[in-house]
């Protein structure tokens, strides 16, 4: 029923035709990145792969806590248990339970000061997953499904998007909104591996194509001069891309990744999700979610950040020095969000409930200055004193960070829809 | 209130008249005010063929004899016609307009077409909400029973919901009563085409005719409703308050969209009298008629045109006028006679206009869509094209009842049961296909379909050899001409063509002869996969 039209910009279409250039061009390349083999119609454009950018949304799903990672409050009533701990960034201090994070601090930027006011977990979730309130009559995209359609290099065979996720609290699956189902990310539910990439049993790969080659030549036949012979154009364009998800089921088996990097990530689910967020990454999937669970911490609050925090310090430290090494942390934005922070009333189960007028996020790579540290919080992180931000700011920072402009708009029927909403501001101070 | 009875009137009479097995449209008996809907269709087509001379169109031919008919059986009962429909509507050699109305009337009075629409109004009442069994059942009996869509739109919104069979109507409200915001918006934009959610912050930015006084206007009629599922009520007290241009606190007046003001008796009166805002609204969408009528006549000439006469279907305002100049205002102002569904749909799909060809073999451009000059392909609805692919696999066929059943079915005075039996039985079949078909709304393909498609095993068993499916059919056929002309027969609805029975047939023997040993099975469940979902199949056209 909703309809819109989307603005391509002018360096999409000059990538689009480099790279059907290279596809039809007779070029068939076989790229071999860091163990990843993709034989067959892949770009040949290298240039275009390193230039290319990519974002890496990691959702901690039901809230963490600021004060058990970025903003602690030590010797407070609101503080907890825990001992701060200097990091790389002089004068800025973390919770103890991130001591690998605190020496990559220089990488990080952590914008401390967000107020986003809705503390219900599936309204804030929308809200933080799409930088826009709830509209009746406006179903927004999330962030990552906008970043996928605006990084995707056109006529890839890749996906453009992956979201995977460890329990079921990171189950809620990126809207597309307003924007087609084109745009619909790839999803590892139940397994690594996505659904329907396998060969169906008793068909020989020749018998596949063969029968796909005959439906292909049928659908063109029967779309010559019909009105809206376009839209079978976009239906033959999925069933061609189906062919080259098949073969990348090597692209999402970790057993082809040495021993060593598996154990350098750690053999926790999240450790492992991140290691495969980084093999797609690396072989050009634009958009990659990663989501961990369980921060919903209501009950012991403290017994369950001292569990989950270490883990996610130790992870993305080494995510980050991986994806440095390999050259790729400056074209690659790593995104920390979760629906809203911990309440700073410590209430009588030890726990922290919801809070989203005083909390924190966290950036690196693409895009980011590292070091930075912006915004403050109150003694007690009641409120923020310095630096308020607001869910859009976080979705403008986000698009100015890989250099897409936050005002340009979709059509939406009549109306134009901007990327970030209208009053959203991205956070300069944390942009390299 | 008055209108209220008359309403109820008009829906029992109608009632009564389709169980004393008179012809449910088009007939004699329709009270004679109303147009009949062929003149309704040839109305349409002159004011469609008055507006093509003025913008220098020509347009489509019109499509041929068999292509007519997979469309309006898509259209009418969600499903691709049988080998033995179709066929037998092609030997048919009653004259064309007489034999398409007639087919037109089996379909319209059958019990396929309220158990489909019922489940079509489902997801334009419902939107993100749809999918309730009980509530598409209300909407096939409505329609079963010929009910008018203003007595529909009277139940949903104010009851009576004391019967089991009225229960399910609450629904609409049910799901939203939470969400004033929701409750405003859905309802102006499912029943009055109009989206006023804009303004719900500012006067409408880019509608003049929408100002904040409208959202707060509509959410006035419902501030006062209360509960949920089973329990849904309505105060008496409470109003709106809201911050208008330059911050000033507002109290909403109880006003519909068109800026017509409901006065309302003081507190007291109004309990004692049981004052009910939600019946204001009703009574006064049916005495200003226009919106209530143009909202759901536009959505219906977008399920049978893929595109509403105003575009998109929820933004209807000064601004944003029909693409047919006259056509909607007029065809509405008809079918607010008497809101007879029924009537409105046989007047559309009776024109010339829904008979035009999709393929466009004039030398000059197409015109734009929103000129209706020839049928745009649309994709088929999940629905749609779950149920077709189960005629066309072979896995349900839409027999005939037996001479027992049928028998049976007469005694009783209950023609029709064992088809619904047959349709429910292939709605539960293809029930776990719909979440894995891409929507039509927007017309694009997922990859995510098309890997579904390529290789999940339940969607290859489903086509797959067993006894009785056209695969299997297929396999026993020696002459791999004859595959491809069945083949063609079945899953197209249609004679096939010699340059295409050609492709077939050489696609056939290489096949054959590539594969070592050759598995004919194989090879002929290959062929009824590229046939399905090739394009032709997956679109309406």
């Amino acid at each position: 029923m909703r309809r819109h039209s989307t603005c391509q910009p002018a360096e999409h279409a000059l990538h689009r035709r480099t790279f059907l250039g290279g596809l039809f061009g007779g070029a068939a390349a076989t790229l071999t990145l860091g163990g990843v083999s993709l034989a067959g119609e892949v770009p040949a454009a290298s240039d275009l792969r390193r230039q290319q950018k990519r974002a890496l949304f990691i959702w901690l799903a039901g809230g963490a806590s600021q004060f058990e990672m970025w903003d602690p409050k030590p010797g407070r009533e609101t503080g907890g248990p825990f001992r701060t701990i200097p990091t790389a960034v002089s004068g800025y201090r973390v919770c103890e339970l991130m001591p690998h994070l605190a020496a990559r601090m220089n990488q990080l930027a952590v914008v401390r000061s967000l107020n986003t006011q809705i503390s219900e977990h599936g309204q804030a979730a929308d809200l933080m997953s799409t930088g826009w309130p709830k509209e009746p009559a406006l179903e927004h995209p999330e962030l990552g499904v906008v970043l996928a359609k605006e990084l995707a290099l056109e006529g890839s065979l890749l996906p453009d998007y992956v979201s995977l996720f460890a329990t079921t609290e990171g189950r809620r699956r990126p809207a597309t909104g307003f924007l087609s189902r084109r745009h619909s990310p790839l999803l590892l539910e139940e397994s690594l591996q996505p659904r329907n990439i396998d060969l169906p049993a008793g068909l020989t790969p020749e018998q596949h194509a063969g029968r796909e080659e005959l439906r292909a030549s049928l659908s063109s036949r029967f779309a010559e001069q019909r009105a809206g012979g376009e839209l079978v154009q976009g239906y033959n364009e999925a069933y061609a891309r189906v062919r080259g998800l098949m073969r990348s089921d090597e692209l999402f088996d970790l057993a082809r990744e040495p021993a060593a990097a598996k154990d350098r990530y750690g053999r926790t689910p999240f450790g492992q999700h991140c290691l495969l967020a980084r093999r797609l990454l690396e072989a050009g999937v634009p958009m990659v979610k990663v989501a961990r669970g369980f921060w919903d911490s209501h009950h012991d609050n403290f017994e369950s950040h001292r569990e989950l925090v270490p883990d996610f310090d130790r992870v993305l430290s080494v995510l980050l020095d991986d994806l440095h090494e390999r050259g790729l942390l400056d074209s690659t934005l790593v995104i920390v969000l979760s629906e809203f922070g911990r309440t700073p009333k410590i209430n009588e189960d030890v726990g922290r409930d919801h809070y989203a007028d005083a909390w924190s996020c966290a950036f690196a790579g693409c895009g980011i200055r590292g070091g930075t540290v912006y915004g403050q919080t109150d003694e007690d992180g009641v409120k923020v004193v310095e630096g308020e931000a607001t869910a859009g700011d976080v979705a403008a920072t986000i698009f100015r960070a890989v250099g897409i402009d936050p005002a340009r708009h979709y059509q939406v029927g009549p109306r134009p829809v901007p990327l970030a909403k209208e009053d959203a501001k991205p956070i300069k101070a944390i942009l390299a | 209130m008055a209108g209220g009875i008359h309403y109820f009137w008009t829906g029992t009479i109608a009632a009564a008249l389709w169980w004393c097995g008179s012809p449910s449209w088009a007939s004699a008996d329709d009270p004679p005010a109303v147009a009949r809907p062929e003149s309704l269709a040839a109305e349409i087509d002159r004011r469609l063929e008055a507006h093509w001379q003025a913008q220098g169109i020509a347009p489509a031919a019109p499509a041929d004899d068999a292509t007519i008919y997979r469309r309006l059986m898509l259209d009418l009962t969600g499903r691709i016609p049988t080998r033995v429909e179709w066929e037998a509507w092609l030997a048919d050699k009653t004259p064309a307009d007489e034999r398409y109305r007639q087919a037109l009337r089996q379909i319209l009075d059958g019990p396929e077409f309220p158990l489909y629409w019922g489940a079509v109004l489902d997801e334009i009442v419902q939107g993100t909400a749809a999918g309730s069994p009980d509530f598409i059942d209300y909407l096939r009996r409505s329609l079963r029973e010929r009910k008018r869509w203003d007595a529909v739109f009277r139940e949903l919104l104010i009851g009576p919901w004391k019967t089991d069979e009225s229960k399910p109507a609450a629904r609409f409200l049910e799901v939203r009563a939470k969400d004033l915001d929701r409750l405003t918006t859905d309802t102006t934009r499912v029943f009055f085409g109009v989206d006023v959610s804009c303004a719900r912050c500012h006067d409408h930015p880019l509608v003049d005719d929408w100002k904040q006084d409208h959202y707060y206007g509509m959410a006035s009629f419902f501030n006062r409703t209360t509960g949920g599922k089973g329990n849904l009520g309505e105060k008496f007290e409470g109003d709106v308050t809201f911050k208008g241009a330059g911050g000033t606190q507002k109290t909403a007046a109880l006003m519909f969209l068109t800026g017509r003001v409901i006065d309302e008796p003081p507190p007291e009166e109004a309990k004692q009298s049981k004052f009910s805002r939600r019946e204001q609204l009703v009574a006064v969408a049916l005495a200003e008629q226009t919106l209530l009528s143009r909202s759901l006549v536009n959505r219906l000439w977008q399920q049978f045109f893929g595109r509403g006469l105003v575009h998109p279907v929820d933004q209807m305002h000064s601004g944003n006028p029909s693409s047919v100049p006259g056509l909607l205002e007029w065809l509405a102002g008809e079918f607010a006679a008497d809101y007879d569904v029924q009537r409105l749909v046989a007047a559309i799909v009776s024109t010339k206009a829904y008979r035009l060809n999709s393929r466009w073999d004039s030398g000059s451009p197409l015109p734009d869509e929103r000129h209706f000059a020839a049928m745009r392909l649309r994709l088929l609805s999940p629905r749609q094209y779950a149920l077709s692919l189960l005629v066309a696999s072979g896995r349900t066929d839409f027999a005939a009842a037996e001479a027992r059943q049928a028998r049976a079915e007469r005694l009783l005075g209950a023609k029709g049961v064992h088809r619904a039996a047959q349709y429910l039985a292939a709605e539960e079949l293809a029930a776990p296909l719909l979440a894995q078909l891409d929507p039509a709304q927007d017309g694009q393909s997922s990859v995510a379909e098309a890997l579904y498609l390529s290789n999940n095993s339940a969607v290859q068993a489903l086509l797959g050899r067993e006894p009785g499916t056209l695969a299997a059919r297929l396999a026993e056929t020696a002459d791999a001409r004859q595959i491809a002309e069945s083949a063609i027969g079945q899953v197209y609805c249609r004679p096939p063509a010699a340059d295409e029975v050609e492709r077939l047939t050489n696609w056939l023997k290489q096949q054959e002869q590539s594969s070592q040993p050759a598995d004919k099975h194989r090879i002929c469940e290959q062929l009824v996969w590229a046939l399905v979902t090739a394009a032709e199949f997956r679109f309406q056209h």
